[in-house]
């Protein structure tokens, strides 16, 4: 189980990376980018846009799994002031297919339908929100720390959006029951069951492929359950920066080299 | 300028590009110490010189460049691509089996570092053969426990593109060309199948994988439309409005889906990010799309997977294999819908963004109308070349060869005791016919069906035109488009000011196809495909935002970055990004071909890539000064630098049509201001290969240019080089061809002058003889004697002696002789092997050809009684006598014997022979006139031909009248003048040259009559004009018939010169007559000299007997013979056969 605890560590971590994304975007801009605008000294928008200051940069944490969830139908200011990420109340993670779902506890003080809520849907007291992760390369989580910017690797970004579980777990009963009350004839008829030896390799046998195979896959997954870990972006910054100082990256090739390997 | 200032500056980036060169002779003559009147040492002047990189673009690009381009981006990358799509054959019977494909190679074996010999195209040619490559595989097998490794096996053969780079004639240098029969200057880029040459024309088509907004303001209908095209399938893609509301549709999915729930489908549940995709935050925008989110909401559907089960209720496939309606939903979200970007895993997030943007699209044309896109634009166009549509086909038919193969090793494998290891590289050769005749059928049939598409495309492949050198180039130009000939409409056929510098102006036909069929321009590119993948990265790198981090509320707030159609990401600093890309492309990092464009209505950066894109180079100019300087075109004439150091050094780059909207382009150098960004090479490149042949086309009324093109074509002239080794159906050439006066740089590029089409007549511009009427021509008798105009037919007879299956064949039987012992006259030119012996004269009824057929070919005959032939011999009929000029016997492919005769017919100019100049303006030869008739001028030069002045007040053909002062400045000055586009030799400089030589400035002279000798009342316009022959000529329309061959079933004349058809008197001229009242003469035209036939009417019943009995009254009572037409005869009777009784009832008419 170390590893979910690594992954929920991070997941808590990157929430705040989340905010800061959003509020100064310069900051999580690619790397490579940042570099070239540097050599290329003769770029004509450096006139009016003169260097400040210049801040080290340290690449670290490249075993980190960092995930970027973002909350799409969050809003992005409540009375002027930037929202809070939601309180998760369980997470949970298809690892195959790689699946994010969240449970958010709603708010039933305002603007809650209770009736609807109790009597259509069963009782909703959470959101479900849920994402697919999508590998990401060339985006890095930065934070500033003594002046010097780290540098850690986004390894995957997922945006969630609502999933309302309910309303199809409320469709489905329905129609099970509907389907109970008003036999087809079809499904009243004698059936004949005939047996027959089918070998595995048959080719006659239906073969799932491209999204279709993805979404057998993840709705025969059962996803493992993480715990929500909160507050530990301290934590995370130290030992990043504690890494940083222990691994020195040394670059393999010249500038050279490294323009022509660009494309 | 000497050489030594030019090495001094060899700056840092210079001496990189200026690697050395290999000696290229194509590029001799501009070494030589004088080329096109310029001298080495002559200053090198920007402004005028900087044409040159228009013939070193032709020396790397070529005018054929683009087919023979695509075709070894086929043979090369493509192939290798569909062997890898279809890499793997597994058998349904034996788990363990499967078979891989490894590598493809066309003409070479891995093992040896040669190419394979192949037969050269000239035998080919001559031999009814295709010219064609084995096609090798690399395969990878198993073989009961054991993995095989077979290198080299041969799947088919692949008819190969002339001059192409598995073609023999590849990069071969004259002496190479000329030892294989070849004309070094044949452009290839055709193929040659059954001895056919074949063109696969250039095929425009609209883009695919791009979305087209339209709208039809009358029924306020607005869609946008996207046809998907991937290797698998091709499908079309439409968001479209019904009352308002904005809905998906499909071929595939029974009804349209509101696309609040298409996109919910896709994933995005909540509406307020369905309106953040679709609209932004722009209020116009969310008001009209908002009544959308009602209908969702209306029909109760909140979920995805509602959204997916709607869909999938709607879906119409036919599945072997059953899915659930969610399933069904899936898989039209996923794969069926926007084919070209199919899903394969769980995230539909860029399908989603393609389809919010189609919405988007979409509402931005409902709110404002000006935002559609046109369809005949140049940039929303493809085209798609020999290399695809070969591409194409042979994916289709390895398909199939698979699947065949597969079949048979499951029939092998299904045996369940086989005696030994089965190997399949047994089966495999058995299907190898296949892809040879599939693809060999497809070109020389021009039928283009693909099973995958359920594509039939008819007429794709044209025989390449060997009227001229002129014809066959204009062929390889042409571009034919998809458009439905017989409609009538405007749009696509009218000239597109997108279409600068890109295709012709000027060269389209007239009638039915007039605009639709187009040409290339002299300077112009077509890309092939590049791959996507290295340039979505190189955007992440230039600071685009991946969209799959964007999200949705600050997707519209900045520009979105679309690679080929399809959104990648989003960047705020749109300037920038483009100017660092293009940085990029000039620098070579990335592939010149790859474009970029801005487009600030739709806040879209579009990036292409794919292939199919016209693009055409420019000067780049930088800070208001054109980067290429007087050194860089001193490097380019002494040979330092050639045309693809020109774009490493980023002086010149591609443009395609969208990328040249986004930029402002000069046409001179004086025309540079502070925003220019590029500069023209040369402005005259606006015209084609055709339309360059034309003198001062920018003086002459359009039309006429137009015209000119297609006469072009027509002239009869050198063809090329090998034109004497030829055997082709029917080859025209003139006898002495002659390069004209008045020449024009596109005439030098494309080599016209090594290969002319017509001679410099003298003309005198005035009446003469009243034979001059209607645009008719006087010629000299004495020019003709001396061999102007004169030309020569050459016409193939093919015979094969086919062998039969009870082992006769036919024969070739010696010839006849009389009882002097001398051959009969009707076998006067054969020779004793009973064929025609070279140079011997044939008349109209002798023969050429003494063949025999055997009179039993089916059944087998006894030894003992030889076999019994019956006579087929050639019969030579024509008006004219030919000559006997080659006589060739071969094998073909097939092992029958082959035989080809070419018969030569050597042709003076007559009355009613076509002749042109190049300004549209065409006449017949109305009279020849003897010299001493003739006027004559004080040097005692009586013209050549005179031209009747009416023939330019309605024309307007000023080129012409230059051409005329230009060509006699030429020949008074010893001097070949240019007539280029949009330049040329000025006209005050050519009055110069007149008026010097004591000739008048205007170009007229007098002239005394060469009847009375006095001395003509005006001053005629007088001087050489380049004329051409074309190839209608009197001889092979002549034609007249007193009695002849009549129709079987009607028994009238049949029609048509080729069978000695009757002269038709018409309805027009049947009223005439009918008008007039010459009654005799209308029942002798229309009955008796036609079909007259004498029938038994019988008057009692009305109904036809015959021999003087009426059958139906069993009497010869009251039979009365007439005579009627044949073909009303032949209705009543087909009347009877209906069960329709006509019955005639007789009167006379003269009553007594």
């Amino acid at each position: 189980m170390s590893s979910k605890g690594q992954e929920l560590f991070v997941r808590e971590e990157e929430e705040e990376e989340d905010v800061v994304m959003e509020g100064q975007n310069a900051v999580v801009e690619d790397v490579d980018m940042l570099e070239e605008e540097e050599n290329d000294q003769d770029h004509d928008d450096d006139d009016d846009d003169p260097v400040i200051k210049e801040i080290p940069l340290y690449f670290t944490g490249k075993d980190e799994n960092l995930n970027i969830l973002q909350y799409v139908s969050k809003q992005r200011l409540v009375n002027h002031k930037p929202s809070e990420h939601p309180l998760i109340a369980a997470a949970r993670y298809k690892s195959k297919s790689s699946l994010w779902e969240l449970d958010v506890p709603l708010d039933s003080k305002a603007f809650f339908n209770e009736h609807k809520a109790t009597e259509d849907w069963n009782g909703v007291e959470v959101q479900t929100l849920k994402g697919v992760a999508v590998e990401n390369i060339g985006q890095y989580a930065t934070f500033l720390e003594n002046e010097k910017a780290y540098m850690v690797p986004v390894r995957t970004t997922t945006q969630l959006k609502p999933f309302f579980k309910y309303i199809d777990a409320v469709t489905l009963k329905r129609k099970q029951e509907e389907s109970k009350l008003n036999p087809t004839p079809a499904s009243q008829r004698a059936q004949v069951v005939t047996m027959s030896v089918k070998s595995v390799n048959d080719s006659s046998q239906n073969r799932l492929t491209g999204s279709l195979l993805a979404h057998k896959i993840a709705d025969e997954e059962t996803p493992t359950d993480l715990n929500w870990a909160e507050n530990t972006i301290g934590e995370f910054r130290e030992a990043m920066v504690k890494e940083s100082t222990e691994h020195v990256i040394k670059p393999a090739q010249g500038e050279e080299d490294y323009l022509k390997n660009l494309l | 300028m000497s050489n030594a200032v030019i090495k001094k500056r060899k700056t840092a980036n210079g001496a990189e590009a200026k690697h050395s060169h290999d000696k290229d002779e194509n590029f001799d003559a501009l070494l030589k110490p004088v080329f096109k009147g310029k001298k080495l040492t002559d200053e090198i002047n920007t402004a005028e010189d900087k044409w040159n990189l228009l013939p070193a673009f032709l020396k790397v690009k070529g005018l054929v460049k683009q087919h023979l381009d695509s075709f070894n981006y086929f043979v090369d990358d493509d192939l290798k691509k569909i062997i890898k799509a279809n890499e793997v054959i597994l058998s349904d019977v034996d788990p363990e089996f499967y078979l891989k494909y490894v590598d493809i190679r066309i003409g070479k074996k891995s093992s040896s570092s040669a190419r394979d010999y192949l037969t050269p195209p000239h035998e080919c040619r001559l031999r009814d053969m295709t010219y064609s490559a084995p096609i090798y595989v690399d395969i990878e097998y198993t073989r009961g426990r054991n993995i095989i490794m077979h290198k080299d096996v041969e799947i088919g053969r692949m008819p190969i593109m002339l001059r192409s780079n598995k073609c023999i004639l590849y990069d071969a240098d004259e002496k190479t060309m000329a030892k294989l029969n070849e004309c070094p200057l044949d452009p290839g880029g055709y193929f040659i199948v059954n001895g056919t040459e074949k063109v696969i024309l250039v095929q425009e088509q609209l883009s695919k994988n791009r979305i087209i907004v339209e709208a039809d303001p009358k029924k306020e209908i607005v869609q946008a439309s996207v046809t998907s095209s991937t290797h698998e399938r091709k499908s079309k893609t439409y968001v479209i409005t019904k009352n308002g509301k904005i809905y998906l549709k499909h071929n595939s999915i029974a009804e349209e889906i509101p696309i609040a729930i298409v996109l919910k489908a896709c994933g995005i549940i909540s509406e307020l990010e369905i309106m953040q995709l679709v609209c932004g935050n722009d209020s116009a925008y969310q008001d009209i799309f908002a009544v959308n989110l009602e209908e969702a909401s209306r029909m109760n559907i909140y979920t995805q997977q509602q959204a997916l089960e709607y869909i999938g209720t709607k879906v119409k496939t036919m599945r072997r294999q059953k899915l659930s309606i969610l399933q069904e939903g899936i898989e039209a979200i996923a794969t069926t819908v926007v084919a070209h970007l199919t899903v394969e895993a769980l995230n539909f997030r860029e399908k989603a963004l393609y389809m919010a943007t189609m919405a988007r699209r979409v509402v931005m044309a409902i709110h404002d109308p000006k935002m559609v896109d046109d369809r005949d634009y140049v940039g929303n166009k493809r085209l798609e070349l020999a290399g695809q549509l070969i591409s194409l086909l042979f994916e289709d038919l390895f398909k199939k060869f698979n699947s065949d193969f597969k079949a048979s090793i499951d029939k092998v494998l299904k045996k369940p005791n086989r005696a030994m290891e089965y190997d399949a590289l047994l089966s495999i050769n058995v299907h190898s016919n296949n892809i040879t005749s599939g693809l060999n059928r497809a070109i020389s049939t021009g039928n283009w069906s693909l099973k995958r598409f359920k594509m039939e495309r008819a007429g794709v492949t044209h025989v390449l035109s060997r009227l001229s050198y002129i014809s066959a180039l204009g062929m390889m130009t042409r571009i034919s488009s998809q458009f439905e000939k017989s409609r009538k409409v405007s749009g696509p056929r009218a000239l597109q000011p997108s279409q600068f510098g890109m295709l012709c102006t000027a060269d389209t036909p007239e009638g039915e196809a007039c605009g639709l069929v187009k040409n290339l321009a002299l300077m112009t590119h077509i890309t092939t495909d590049y791959e996507e993948e290295p340039i979505r990265k190189l955007c992440y790198i230039l600071g685009v935002e991946d969209i799959s981090m964007v999200d949705s509320a600050s997707l519209h707030l900045n520009f979105g970055v679309y690679l080929n159609g399809t959104l990648v990401g989003v960047t705020r600093f749109a300037n920038k990004f483009v100017t660092q890309f293009r940085e990029l492309r000039r620098s070579g990092k990335i592939s010149e071909f790859i474009s970029i464009h801005s487009n600030a209505h739709q806040k879209a950066i579009q990036i292409a890539t794919d292939g199919g894109r016209i693009c055409r180079p420019l000067i780049i100019v930088r800070d208001g000064k054109s980067t290429v300087e007087a050194h860089h075109l001193a490097d380019l004439i002494n040979g330092e630098l050639v045309f693809d150091d020109f774009l490493k050094l980023g002086l010149v780059e591609y443009l395609d049509v969208n990328e040249e909207n986004d930029s402002f382009i000069a046409l001179y150098e004086k025309d540079i201001c502070p925003a220019s960004t590029h500069m023209e090479i040369e402005p005259f490149t606006v015209l084609g290969a055709v339309a360059g042949l034309i003198p001062y086309p920018h003086h002459n009324q359009s039309p006429r240019n137009t015209y000119q093109c297609a006469m072009g074509k027509q002239a009869i002239g050198a063809i090329a080089y090998n034109q004497f080794k030829r055997i082709d159906t029917l080859l025209y050439l003139m006898i002495y061809p002659q390069q004209p006066m008045v020449k024009t740089k596109t005439i030098e590029l494309i080599d016209y002058d090594k290969l002319p089409a017509g001679q410099n007549a003298t003309v005198a511009v005035m009446s003469y003889s009243g034979y001059d009427i209607e645009d008719a021509l006087v010629l000299n008798k004495a020019s003709i004697d001396r061999g102007f105009g004169r030309c020569e037919t050459r016409r193939k007879t093919t015979t094969i002696l086919k062998r039969y299956p009870n082992h006769t064949q036919d024969i070739i039987g010696g010839m006849r002789v009389d009882e002097n012992g001398e051959p009969i006259w009707q076998h006067k030119s054969l020779g004793p092997d009973g064929l025609g012996e070279v140079g011997m004269k044939v008349e109209s009824g002798q023969i050429y050809i003494n063949k025999s057929i055997p009179t039993n070919s089916t059944e087998p005959f006894s030894d003992d009684a030889s076999a019994q032939y019956k006579e087929t011999p050639v019969i030579y009929r024509a008006p004219e006598a030919s000559h006997i000029d080659q006589v060739m016997m071969s094998v073909s492919d097939n092992d029958q014997a082959l035989i080809k005769v070419l018969l030569r017919q050597n042709r003076r100019p007559e009355l009613g022979d076509k002749f042109s100049s190049r300004h549209g303006q065409k006449g017949v030869c109305g009279i020849i006139v003897k010299q001493e008739d003739l006027p004559f001028n004080d040097q005692g030069i009586s013209p050549d031909i005179i031209m009747n002045p009416h023939g330019f007040p309605s024309r307007m053909t000023v080129g012409k009248m230059i051409e005329l002062i230009s060509g006699k400045a030429g020949v008074l000055n010893g001097s070949l003048e240019y007539g280029t586009c949009f330049g040329g030799s000025k006209l005050e400089d050519m009055s110069k040259i007149l008026v010097d030589q004591g000739f008048n400035y205007s170009g007229k002279d007098m002239l005394y009559s060469g009847i009375t000798g006095e001395c003509l009342q005006a001053y005629i316009f007088f001087g050489p004009i380049y004329y051409q022959k074309l190839k209608h000529m009197v001889l092979d329309k002549m034609h007249a018939r007193a009695r002849g061959p009549r129709a079987v079933l009607t028994r009238q004349p049949t029609e048509g010169r080729s069978r000695d058809g009757g002269l038709r008197l018409g309805e027009m001229e049947r009223d005439c007559v009918i008008a007039y009242g010459a009654s005799q003469l209308l029942l002798e035209r229309l009955m008796i000299s036609s079909d007259a036939f004498e029938v038994d009417v019988c008057n009692g019943c009305g109904l036809m007997g015959y021999s003087g009995w009426c059958t139906s009254c069993k009497s010869a009572e009251n039979v009365i013979k007439m005579t009627i037409p044949y073909a009303a005869k032949l209705l009543f009777q087909e009347l009877l056969s209906m069960n329709i009784a006509p019955r005639l009832k007789l009167d006379d008419i003269f009553q007594e």
